[in-house]
C-alpha cells in the first residue's frame, strides 16, 4: 500500500492526466448507480433522491399487481434481443462471406460502404423514412398493396406486422457494420488451407461448410457472449422513435427501456418504474459476470476480467 | 482466388448482383429522403412518396430558407456540441489511456477496474435522469449533451490498445531520459502518432453526438439550446399535436391548417440537412474506423 503510494507520488503527472477522466466517470456513472437507491424510496422531486422517504418492497409489490405489463415487457425485451442476436448473426456472417467471396475486389470496397452507412443514420432519421414508407394512403407499401388491387392497411394502428418491421429495420441499420469483424477474421485465413482442400477436390460448398465456417465459431461465441449483457437494454431509438412511441402498438413493441423513457417523459409515479430499472441493472450485471465465467472456462483469453 | 486468369463463373456474378442490391437497399432510404425534398408536394399527395415522383419542385427548401431561423439555431447548437465534445472527448481520452498504458504507473491496475465497471453496471435511465436533473441540475445546458458520454469504456480501450501496440515503450523512455516530462510525451510524440485511433474514436464519437437524441429529449427545452435531432422530433410531434387537436374545428379551417404545417417535401428537406454532413464526412473517415473496430476487438 505504501509502495503504490509512493509510486503513485512519483508519477503524479500520470495520475492527473487519467484524472478528469475518472472524475468525470464518477459523476456521470458511479453516482447514478447510487441512484439506484430510488427503487427502495417513495420518490418525490421536492425532497430529492436521497432525502425521500424510504418505501421499502412496496414499489416491486406493483410490479407484481401489474403483472400483465411486467411480463409484456420482459417478453418483448428478451424476445426482441433473441431474435435480433440470431438475425444479426446470421447476416453478419452472410455479409461478411458475400464480401469476403468476390472477385471484384474495388465493387466489394463500394459495396461494403454503402452497407455500413445506414449505421450513421440517426434513428430519428429511419421513424422519418420508415413512416414514408408505411404510411396510410401515400406510404410506398400501402401506395403498392391499393395498386395491387388490395386495401390500405393501417400499420401505425395495429401491432401485428410489428416485429417484423423492427427486425427488418434492425438489421438493415447493423449488418453492414456488424459484418466488418467477421471480415477481418475471414480475411485472416491462411489461403494454404483452401488450396490443399481445392486439391483433396472439395468445391466452393464444402471448403465454405468445412473451413470457412469452423474458423468463424469462435468470433460467434465471444460476440454473443459479450452480447448477453446487454439482454434487458434495447434500442430506445427503434423502440420508442420509429414505433412513434405508439400506445397502439405497444403490445408487440413496448420494451423496459421504452418504457422507462415513456414514464419520465409523462412523469407517471416513479415507484414501479424505479423497481423495474433495479432489476434491469440487475439482471445485466448477473448477465455479464455469468458470462465472464463461462468464457472463462472456454476460452480464457477471450475473458474480459 | 484472386486469381485474374481464371474465368469469371456464373456463381460471381449472382454473388456480385446480390451483393450489389443489397447495397442499393442500404442506400435507398437515403436517395429516397432526397427526392422527396425536391418533389412537389402535390405530387407526393397524389402520388404518395414515390423515388420517381410526378413533377419537381424547390418548394421544399425555398421554404426552409425563408422560415429555417430555428433550423439555423439547431445547426449551431448540434455543431457546437459535436466538435466541443468530440475534442474534448479525445484529449482526456488520449491521456487515459497514455497514463493506463504506462507500465510503470502501478495505480493503472484500480483505475483499469474503475473503467471496466462502467461496462458491467450502470444505474439505468431513470436515476440517471433524477440526478443529472436534480441534483446537478444540468437541464437545459450545453454540458448535458457533452460530457456523460465523454469517456467510454470501449473507446479508451481501443485507445489504450493502439498506444501499446504502435508506439515502443523505448521511445517514451528514452524521451524522459532527454529530460520531457510525462506530459510532454505524451503531447509531443504519442498523441500525434495515434493519429489513426484518434480518427477512428473521434469519428464514431462525433457521429454518436450528432445523431444523440435521448439526452436532449429528456434534459433540452429551450429552443436555444435544440439540437438537430430534438428538432426533427419537436417537428414530428407538432403534427400530429395540431393533427389531432382538429378534428373538431370547421373543414375550411382544417385545410387552412394542413396548409401551413410544414409539408412532407420540407421535412424530408429538414432531414436531409441533419443527415447532409454525416454523408460526406463518411468516406474520409471510413477506412479509420474499419481499422479501429478490429483494434477494439483485439482485448487488451
Amino acid at each position: 500500500m505504501k509502495g503504490l503510494l509512493k509510486n503513485t507520488w512519483k508519477n503524479r503527472t500520470l495520475f492527473f492526466m487519467a484524472l478528469p477522466a475518472v472524475i468525470l466517470l464518477i459523476i456521470f456513472h458511479y453516482v447514478p448507480i447510487a441512484g439506484l437507491v430510488v427503487a427502495f424510496k417513495k420518490f418525490n422531486f421536492t425532497d430529492g433522491l436521497f432525502k425521500s422517504p424510504w418505501n421499502g418492497f412496496a414499489n416491486f409489490g406493483y410490479l407484481f399487481k401489474v403483472g400483465d405489463t411486467a411480463w409484456r415487457l420482459t417478453r418483448n425485451t428478451i424476445g426482441y434481443y433473441l431474435i435480433f442476436t440470431i438475425t444479426g448473426t446470421i447476416g453478419n456472417i452472410a455479409i461478411a462471406i458475400g464480401i469476403n467471396e468476390m472477385i471484384f475486389k474495388r465493387a466489394a470496397k463500394y459495396f461494403q460502404s454503402m452497407m455500413i452507412l445506414p449505421t450513421f443514420i440517426s434513428y430519428i432519421a429511419v421513424a422519418f423514412v420508415v413512416k414514408a414508407f408505411l404510411q396510410n394512403e401515400i406510404g410506398i407499401i400501402n401506395r403498392f398493396l391499393i395498386m395491387m388491387g388490395g386495401e390500405n392497411y393501417s400499420f401505425y394502428l395495429n401491432p401485428r406486422w410489428w416485429p417484423l418491421i423492427l427486425t427488418l429495420v434492425k438489421t438493415w441499420k447493423g449488418i453492414g457494420y456488424g459484418s466488418v469483424l467477421y471480415l477481418s477474421v475471414l480475411t485472416g485465413i491462411d489461403h494454404a488451407l483452401y488450396e490443399a482442400a481445392a486439391i483433396d477436390g472439395a468445391n466452393t460448398w464444402q471448403k465454405l461448410r468445412y473451413i470457412t465456417l469452423p474458423m468463424l465459431v469462435p468470433m460467434v461465441i465471444v460476440m454473443t457472449l459479450l452480447g448477453l449483457g446487454n439482454i434487458m437494454h434495447s434500442d430506445t431509438g427503434l423502440f420508442y422513435q420509429v414505433t412513434q412511441n405508439n400506445g397502439l402498438l405497444y403490445e408487440t413493441t413496448q420494451v423496459l427501456d421504452s418504457y422507462v423513457l415513456n414514464a419520465i417523459m409523462s412523469s407517471v409515479d416513479f415507484g414501479m418504474t424505479a423497481a423495474a430499472t433495479f432489476c434491469q441493472s440487475i439482471v445485466g450485471f448477473v448477465m455479464v459476470v455469468g458470462t465472464n465465467l463461462i468464457v472463462r472456462k472456454i476460452s480464457p483469453e477471450d475473458a474480459l476480467f | 482466388m484472386g486469381s485474374k486468369k481464371k474465368k469469371v463463373g456464373m456463381g460471381q456474378w449472382v454473388l456480385t448482383g446480390s451483393m450489389g442490391l443489397y447495397a442499393l437497399i442500404c442506400l435507398l432510404p437515403v436517395l429516397l429522403v432526397v427526392v422527396v425534398s425536391f418533389s412537389s408536394n402535390e405530387s407526393v399527395q397524389h402520388k404518395g412518396f414515390s423515388f420517381f415522383p410526378e413533377s419537381w419542385s424547390l418548394k421544399a427548401w425555398e421554404y426552409i430558407a425563408d422560415y429555417g431561423t430555428q433550423l439555423v439555431t439547431s445547426y449551431k447548437v448540434t455543431i457546437i456540441i459535436t466538435t466541443v465534445g468530440t475534442a474534448l472527448s479525445l484529449v482526456i481520452m488520449g491521456m487515459f489511456a497514455y497514463s493506463l498504458s504506462r507500465s510503470v504507473f502501478r495505480l493503472r491496475g484500480f483505475l483499469s477496474i474503475l473503467l471496466l465497471v462502467t461496462m458491467l453496471f450502470n444505474g439505468g435511465q431513470l436515476s440517471r435522469y433524477i440526478i443529472y436533473s436534480s441534483m446537478y441540475h444540468l437541464k437545459n445546458t450545453y454540458s448535458v449533451l457533452i460530457l456523460p458520454g465523454c469517456v467510454t469504456a470501449m473507446n479508451v480501450i481501443i485507445l489504450r490498445t493502439y498506444i501499446q501496440s504502435n508506439v515502443p515503450e523505448a521511445l517514451v523512455e528514452s524521451a524522459k531520459m532527454d529530460g520531457a516530462g510525462e506530459f510532454r510525451c505524451f503531447w509531443q510524440i504519442v498523441f500525434p502518432m495515434m493519429k489513426p485511433a484518434l480518427a477512428s474514436v473521434g469519428f464514431m464519437r462525433a457521429v454518436n453526438i450528432w445523431n444523440e437524441w435521448q439526452d436532449a429529449y429528456l434534459f433540452i427545452n429551450d429552443d436555444a439550446r435544440t439540437p438537430l435531432q430534438l428538432l426533427l422530433i419537436l417537428i414530428e410531434k407538432n403534427i400530429d399535436y395540431a393533427l389531432n387537436n382538429a378534428k373538431d374545428i370547421p373543414a375550411a379551417e382544417y385545410m387552412e391548417l394542413l396548409k401551413n404545417l410544414p409539408q412532407e417535401t420540407c421535412r424530408m428537406a429538414m432531414l436531409l440537412t441533419a443527415l447532409g454532413p454525416i454523408m460526406v464526412a463518411y468516406p474520409f473517415f471510413q477506412k479509420y474506423f474499419v481499422k479501429g473496430l478490429t483494434v477494439g476487438a483485439v482485448k487488451g
